[in-house]
């Protein structure tokens, strides 16, 4: 377990910057995820952490100590990468065992640790087989196996539960909590999948385009998001946003309808965009006039795709009424969990 | 219609269980078209291929003098053969010959592949200059080299004595006509493994190696357990290929020494193609080929079971 520290981490590969200076604490012990659509350089600081990408400025503490020019064998982390990077010839115990044969461990010993982790992870029976004789869920558990037998002081995942099939994917998200309760090892774990991040980690680094657009606790980032960006990104469905402009204690969108604002916001008169999430809209008797266009009932809740002129929004009904295609309806947002953000750079305004 | 094809299926396989196929029906499932259709190529494979095989197997149950047959004569050509110390002799320079090319074209191939796979865009451009000597005709490789090792105006014994090395009779030496022979061929086929090898190497994901610098492994430790094992599968079916060339390789040997000198290098199918162009009895010489098409069989049978486990 250790303390980890990116203090003002900088990546370019040649003239191109991927990274502009990242700053962010990780506890002891904290399960930390990076989150950011493809390409925001999420894998590329993981691997930067990991030691298989040089830094090109700032620096890298791992446990109090600088790592930046320390090479990956001796930062003592392991990896669980996205392909799972198994070594095909060896069975699942020669596989997990590897590192701690490099290391010349006693056999007793490896062979005691590779038992204590196949047990964690139910890979008992599975020991004696090749990579290509398992399941994409069980080559997945050999690799947080092989991970696990180095009792490293980080784990680092690099998008681990990408190539498996969405109930496997339920199933292994449950399975890495879980495991970083049972070993509270501190993590980094990279996702492009918001959802994974947000019912995983103790903290979200929400990452766009090598910038950090905000640090918090799952909870946070979906109550307060600091941007548009964060607002947009996270929680699914996305957040509604209508253009319009905040005058005298109301949010006028650009066709004249009004929408309620929030006490914090009744001062406010500029141009600005209204948030609101999907679940934060109820159907009310009078509200905003919306068409249907598309109905999505899922079980617990429905999804309506509507029209307001030529925008489009997002609703989640809870109520088993549902609306038909082409039906008037009318809604109203809960204006307490309503967010007004700058037309000019995104921020949030309330 | 579905169901109607599965009714027929299944009616014509239950005739069949009990026995009792009417000839209508079984005579409407078989059909000639297909047999016709595989019919040139079975005819192409049985001209080019089996009669000849067969022929020299009869052949070497015969006598001959100069193509004219004199008689059938038993396996008196085996016992002729199989006595002879000349023919083991030629075994000997076989075996030596196809091993020690293989030995050197593989570790150079590989040692080619291993460099070149690790120097980006440069290394491209080398790996084709490298492939150059593959694509030449065999003897012009052979007069290339017999331009080269020349003890009297060749370039390279000429190098030997500014070094102070007595380059002696080079290819005219009984000593050194096969080494000479061997790193010739070698030369001449190692981009064929490197080729192969930089194949294979290029397929390997990069996350092993990544997952080895992690786990502690150091460059050796990457060789060893990432790219030997990866690409020992393809090296291994390179150097079965590589191995039945050379048993049957013989312009090299026919440009550069004539097998020569004092039969140092006789190979097996130098002395086939010797004794064929001698032709004073072909019996024995018939023999000599059918060693070959034996060794070379059991190394096709070797390479398809090695290919057949890597692809399947």
């Amino acid at each position: 377990m250790a303390h980890v520290e990116l203090k003002a981490v900088r990546k370019a590969y040649g003239i191109a910057p991927v990274i502009h200076g990242v700053t962010v604490d990780i506890q002891d012990g904290e399960f930390m995820t990076l989150v950011g659509p493809s390409g925001c350089g999420k894998s590329t600081l993981l691997r930067m952490v990991a030691g298989l990408e040089d830094i090109s400025g700032g620096e890298i503490r791992i446990g109090g100590k600088t790592v930046n020019d320390v090479p990956p064998k001796e930062r003592d982390i392991a990896m669980v990468f996205q392909n799972y990077a198994l070594y095909p010839h060896m069975t699942v115990a020669e596989n997990m065992a590897f590192s701690l044969k490099l290391k010349k461990a006693p056999r007793e010993e490896r062979e005691a640790s590779v038992r204590r982790a196949a047990e964690i992870l139910s890979l008992t029976k599975l020991l004696d087989r090749y990579p290509r004789q398992l399941s994409g869920g069980q080559r997945q558990r050999v690799a947080m196996g092989r991970a696990i037998v180095r009792n490293p002081q980080v784990f680092l995942f690099d998008e681990p539960l990408s190539n498996l099939d969405a109930k496997l994917r339920v199933q292994m998200r449950t399975e890495i909590k879980e495991l970083h309760q049972r070993l509270n090892t501190t993590t980094i774990y990279v996702t492009h999948d918001q959802v994974e991040a947000m019912t995983m980690a103790d903290k979200i680094v929400v990452l766009h385009d090598g910038l950090v657009e905000q640090v918090g606790a799952p909870l946070e980032l979906y109550d307060d998001p600091a941007n548009m960006f964060v607002a947009g990104f996270i929680g699914s469905p996305a957040m509604n946003f209508l253009k319009g402009r905040c005058e005298q204690g109301r949010f006028l969108l650009e066709n004249g309808s009004a929408l309620p604002l929030p006490s914090s916001s009744k001062h406010l008169s500029c141009d600005a965009i209204y948030g609101v999430r999907p679940e934060h809209i109820a159907r009310t008797d009078d509200g905003l006039a919306l068409t249907v266009v598309v109905v999505e009932p899922t079980g617990a809740e429905t999804q309506v795709i509507a029209r307001h002129g030529t925008q489009s929004i997002v609703c989640i009904f809870r109520d088993r009424t549902l609306p038909q295609p082409g039906e008037p309806i009318r809604v109203t947002p809960d204006v307490s969990r309503v967010h007004l953000f700058s037309e000019r750079d995104g921020r949030r305004l309330s | 219609m579905p169901a109607s094809r599965t009714q027929a299926v299944t009616d014509s396989a239950g005739v069949g269980l009990i026995g009792d196929t009417p000839v209508t029906q079984s005579g409407a499932r078989f059909s000639w078209t297909p047999y016709l259709w595989f019919a040139p190529a079975i005819l192409v494979l049985f001209l080019v291929t089996l009669y000849p095989t067969f022929f020299v197997g009869w052949l070497s149950f015969q006598k001959t003098k100069y193509y004219e047959l004199t008689g059938f004569v038993g396996l008196v050509n085996y016992t002729e053969v199989f006595g002879s110390s000349a023919f083991w002799n030629t075994v000997y320079v076989s075996l030596a010959y196809v091993v020690g090319s293989l030995a050197c074209a593989v570790v150079l191939g590989m040692a080619a592949a291993l460099v070149l796979n690790n120097a980006g865009a440069t290394g491209s451009v080398l790996r084709v200059f490298i492939l150059f000597p593959w694509t030449l005709s065999m003897s012009v490789v052979g007069s290339i080299w017999l331009w080269l090792l020349n003890p009297s105006f060749g370039p390279i014994p000429y190098l030997m004595q500014v070094i102070g090395l007595d380059p002696g009779l080079m290819l005219g030496d009984p000593g050194l006509a096969l080494p000479l022979i061997i790193i010739v061929t070698a030369w001449w086929s190692f981009p064929y493994v490197m080729v192969m090898a930089t194949a294979a190497m290029q397929s390997i994901p990069q996350e092993l190696y990544e997952a080895v610098e992690i786990d502690g492994g150091g460059a050796l430790i990457k060789f060893r357990y990432v790219t030997l094992t990866h690409i020992l599968p393809t090296l291994g079916s390179t150097a079965l290929t590589l191995s039945i060339m050379y048993l049957t390789l013989m312009t090299l040997i026919i440009v550069m020494t004539g097998g020569g000198p004092l039969d140092a290098t006789a190979t097996l199918s130098f002395e086939a193609f010797r004794g064929t162009v001698q032709a004073v009895n072909i019996g024995p010489t018939a023999v000599v080929s059918i060693v070959v098409l034996l060794i070379n069989v059991a190394l096709g049978v070797l390479y398809t079971r090695l290919t057949g486990r890597v692809t399947g």
